[in-house]
């Protein structure tokens, strides 16, 4: 079935339509969910959350632009009113604990480069970890990103930068990547 | 891989995040299905398993040879009037007849087999007595409509010849009684030759009455009362035709296209359609509501298809169709034409569909003749398509393809029928013709052509009592 006509019966509330889109993009949109959810219960409700909000608004999308991308963009919503729907994100961002990977439900003993890179980065405090989402993955701006959790444009660079350095440190602690000089004095500068 | 340059991180980062994918839990699925669909409704399938387990049992408990399931033996045999004859005479006497018939229900079962030699001959010697036994026999409701097995009923003339041979008890006895005589024989070899030695006659009145008292209230007893339910199995053979309506409103929204074009030909004459064989089987429980009408529902499988004369050809199936006041269309990769091209191979399409229905409506037994019958019933029949793998024709008329997406699942059949009915000892078989009717096009709302479908059939089946 083409993505055209998946997307008019979906629109007409078509169980089997939903179920197929469902199986097509509910990996790579359950991906996007545990990036910001570091439990995995957390992840599932968002993506369930989600779909039922693409399901329910894809008449919105009207054929135009990149349907992934869409659903992507509503899925990334659907996380942050998620993190922020109990408490301003400016009170998050003073829970600065590192989670220990060892703790994650999906281990690094993975052997797969890409989830690893991805298990590291759902170490970082949930300030740091949200903003990268936003900005180095999602590509929204700091000021779009200041809107969207309702903070300060530059604590949303500061939130990046801090949340950049400690990411670096823990891919290099992990073996993931080699550090330059340049980045190690970086990093220690930082952390001083 | 390794990364070397830590400035690499963003461009690390959307890379793996791109590849990133997890599966998760079904139970995701299952909660997203019910917050947009509802509750899976599963109430068909326990009514579907409840009618097959009633059905099998009732025709269980019916194709038990009732002489094991009824039999009973009497440790101690009818000791006053065995191996006794008692004669009484009697004259013919029209209104002891009807007496007869009139209090003698056919509502007593025989349970037992006698295994007493014995027999015992009624000969009424005057109307008092006759009127008296008959009236006894009535008190005491001893029909020998329903008396089977070893006894036996012989109409024996005045003179103690044998007129109208044995006859089995489960013959009616209005039919065979004789205004003069009446006996009642045991029948099997043995007892028949005892009784060839040792049958004497007495003469004693009283032993008449206290012989019938006996026989009737030890082996004879009350059948419950006959039910109201009945259960009916069916099948239908059929031919499915359809019709189709285009209301081809798209066609003031259009410009000079080629498809407003095509929507001056009557869409019945070009898409070429074939009736095929079909059919229906199904369950029913009837209620007898009063004496000749009966409300029924039950389940019913419906195995609908016809076929679509069409042309091998790949292209482009265009759907056209208003919504809110807009011309929208929508294009389906096609693999067959309606139109005859250069060499392409001709083919037949089979639209076949499964259904599921639940037939609910009312019979009425027109003629209900001892025999012979008639019936006319209608039914309503709400139905859910099991399939959805048909072939649809595009709004330009050019081209078949797949019918998935804008399949109807749920539709609503009438059926009208005439049966023909034929009473057997245990069952009334019937048949007779059939039309079904679909109520909603088989297509949703928005493809502008409506089909709809209609069969023309024999039903033939059987109906029992519980």
């Amino acid at each position: 079935m083409t993505e055209d006509i998946l997307i008019q019966a979906c629109t007409n509330n078509n169980a089997a339509a939903q179920r197929e889109l469902y199986n097509r993009y509910s990996r790579v949109l359950f991906g996007v969910c545990f990036r910001y959810a570091f439990r995995r219960e957390d992840a599932e409700d968002m993506l369930q959350e989600g779909f039922i909000k693409i399901f329910k608004r894809i008449n919105t999308f009207g054929n135009k632009g990149n349907f992934e991308g869409w659903m992507k963009r509503v899925m990334v919503n659907t996380c942050i009113n998620y993190i922020t729907k109990n408490k301003k994100f400016s009170e998050i961002l003073s829970l600065e604990t590192t989670y220990n990977i060892e703790d994650c439900e999906e281990s690094i003993a993975s052997k797969l480069l890409g989830k690893q890179v991805m298990d590291c980065l759902r170490m970082l405090p949930i300030g740091y970890r949200t903003v990268i989402n936003l900005y180095a993955i999602e590509g929204y701006s700091h000021k779009e990103i200041s809107e969207m959790l309702d903070i300060k444009e530059s604590t949303s660079r500061s939130q990046f930068i801090r949340g950049k350095s400690l990411l670096t440190s823990i891919l290099i602690s992990k073996k993931i990547m080699n550090p330059d000089v340049d980045t190690l004095e970086w990093i220690t500068l930082l952390s001083n | 891989m390794r990364y070397n340059n830590t400035n690499d991180i963003e461009k690390l980062l959307q890379q793996e995040a791109n590849n990133y994918s997890m599966s998760p839990s079904d139970k995701v699925w299952e909660n997203i299905r019910e917050e947009m669909q509802g509750k899976q409704k599963w109430t068909l399938l326990p009514i579907v398993f409840t009618a097959i387990i009633i059905a099998l049992t009732i025709t269980t408990a019916l194709n038990y040879p009732p002489q094991k399931f009824l039999i009973k033996h009497f440790d101690s045999p009818l000791s006053a009037t065995n191996n006794t004859l008692i004669n009484t005479t009697r004259k013919s006497n029209s209104e002891s007849k009807n007496i007869w018939r009139k209090q003698n229900p056919s509502i007593f079962k025989f349970l037992g087999v006698h295994n007493a030699s014995f027999t015992t001959t009624l000969n009424v010697e005057n109307d008092n007595i006759s009127n008296k036994i008959d009236l006894t026999i009535a008190d005491k409701n001893l029909s020998t409509a329903n008396i089977v097995y070893n006894n036996t009923l012989s109409i024996v003339s005045s003179n103690n010849t044998i007129k109208t041979g044995v006859k089995e008890f489960n013959n009616n006895l209005d039919n065979n009684f004789d205004e003069n005589v009446a006996s009642i024989l045991a029948n099997d070899n043995k007892s028949t030759e005892i009784l060839k030695s040792s049958t004497k006659k007495i003469l004693v009145k009283n032993d008449v009455i206290n012989y019938l008292n006996t026989f009737s209230n030890t082996i004879l007893k009350k059948e419950p009362k006959k039910s109201k339910w009945q259960i009916q199995y069916y099948a239908t053979i059929s031919n499915s035709y359809r019709t189709l309506e285009d209301d081809k409103s798209r066609a003031s929204f259009m410009g000079n296209s080629s498809e407003k074009q095509a929507l001056k030909s009557n869409v019945n004459n070009i898409v070429k359609h074939i009736p095929a064989v079909g059919g229906e089987f199904g369950i029913s429980f009837l209620y007898k509501l009063t004496k000749n009408l009966h409300i029924k529902s039950g389940v019913q499988l419906n195995v609908t298809q016809y076929k679509i004369d069409a042309y091998r050809a790949n292209g482009n199936a265009i759907f056209s169709y208003v919504k809110n006041n807009k011309l929208n269309s929508m294009s389906l990769r096609a693999a067959y034409t309606t139109e005859v091209g250069n060499g392409s191979a001709a083919t037949k399409l089979d639209n076949q569909m499964y259904q599921l229905s639940v037939p609910i409506g009312l019979q009425w037994d027109v003629i209900n003749g001892k025999r012979w019958g008639l019936s006319a019933a209608a039914t309503i029949q709400p139905t859910v398509t099991l399939n959805k793998d048909v072939y649809v024709v595009s709004t330009d008329y050019k081209y078949y393809t797949d019918g998935t997406s804008f399949f109807r699942r749920f539709n609503v059949n009438t059926s009208t029928e005439l049966l023909l009915t034929l009473k057997s000892k245990n069952a009334k078989w019937f048949f007779g013709p059939q039309i079904r009717q679909q109520q909603l096009p088989t297509y949703n709302d928005i493809y502008p052509i409506k089909e709809y479908r209609v069969d023309y059939g024999i039903k033939f089946g059987v109906v029992k009592s519980f």
